[in-house]
């Protein structure tokens, strides 16, 4: 009996390494999903006077930087260690920026799933995601 | 103490490991963040609104256009073959048949770059392959296939063959769209059909 019960302690400090391993591993994405989904996540450049918050901006183009005083890091090095260190360090909103709102939306969901808080997308109009152009229909259209 | 205690504190310790585990039952990504910002930095993700009217003209069956807009601006208009998945509906069970798979290539579309960019990198972080965008979304499509003019003189043989590209998914975009909304709805459920029968599924 003594025996058995050493067997299965064995097996739950295993099962704790486990779990704590996996806790504390920096490289994994431990957030669910859904969470990408449902926060809001843009804020446009006309906004930001109105913004009350302290706030940085993250320019993620490092050749065409674009405001005073922001933060400078490069898309494809968003991940080292010391720009993940600055981003954690960041007072208040963070505001991704990239001329090409891609870059900056593709970076969102890779610090969101990571857990940074607070992060959003900088964009230069007040709504990317808005159908500039009206369908006109041809109505003599009939089907053959 | 007891063989009975015993097991009951062990089976308490395994409670309390399995409440406190990090993980709940919901989706979380499966590639590593260095994996996915590897192949979020790579420029093949991109397809042009050329190359998808292309696609259009020449009916790619290896081509799954989805349209990541609401149903009432997919009612509006949409891509003809495109099938409407909305942004928030994106991790519906019911969809993991279209967007995980290994035979068609998904292209993802919404109005401008922005949600179409996120939906495409939560479906990569998913580990769901054969994902692209086609960049700069409805916007870029009305600009550059629907309203651009040739204005030259003299027209070369690559541009006759581009602007002839774009004339025709041009006709194709505005018959479909043009149609009344139960013709178009036939139409959608036609094609749904049809990629549930060349998929295997059932409807």
């Amino acid at each position: 009996m003594k025996r058995n019960i050493l067997w299965i302690l064995g097996a739950l400090l295993v099962l704790v390494v486990l779990v704590l391993v996996r806790t504390f591993n920096t490289n994994l994405f431990k957030r669910n999903v859904s969470e990408a989904l449902t926060t809001e996540m843009t804020i446009s450049v006309q906004e930001l006077s109105e913004l009350k918050e302290n706030y940085s901006i993250v320019e993620l183009d490092a050749e065409n930087q674009r405001f005073p005083n922001s933060v400078v890091i490069p898309f494809d090095k968003l991940l080292d260690k010391d720009n993940k260190e600055k981003l954690a360090s960041i007072d208040g909103k963070t505001l991704l920026y990239s001329g090409d709102i891609a870059t900056s939306s593709k970076a969102w969901v890779i610090l969101n799933q990571l857990e940074f808080e607070a992060v959003y997308i900088l964009s230069d109009e007040a709504n990317p995601e808005e159908l500039k152009y009206k369908f006109q229909p041809d109505t003599r259209i009939r089907l053959e | 103490m007891n063989a009975r205690i015993k097991i009951s504190l062990l089976l308490a310790g395994v409670g309390l490991i399995l409440a406190f585990l990090p993980f709940n039952a919901a989706k979380s990504f499966q590639l590593k963040p260095t994996e996915l910002l590897d192949v979020s930095s790579n420029s093949d993700m991109y397809f042009s609104v050329d190359e998808v009217a292309r696609f259009v003209n020449n009916e790619d069956t290896t081509i799954q256009l989805i349209d990541l807009r609401s149903a009432s601006e997919f009612m509006e208009s949409n891509i003809p073959g495109s099938i409407n998945i909305p942004f928030n509906d994106l991790l519906n069970p019911s969809w993991e048949g279209y967007l995980n798979q290994d035979k068609v290539r998904n292209v993802y579309y919404a109005n401008g770059d922005e949600t179409a960019n996120m939906a495409w990198t939560i479906v990569s972080g998913l580990g769901y392959s054969n994902s692209f965008v086609m960049k700069g979304g409805m916007n870029e499509w009305y600009k550059t296939v629907m309203l651009s003019k040739f204005e030259g003189e003299r027209i070369t043989p690559r541009e006759n063959a581009l602007f002839e590209n774009r004339y025709k998914a041009r006709r194709t975009f505005t018959q479909i769209n043009s149609l009344p909304d139960s013709l178009k709805m036939q139409y959608l459920e036609a094609k749904r059909l049809e990629e549930s029968q060349l998929d295997g599924g059932c409807e």
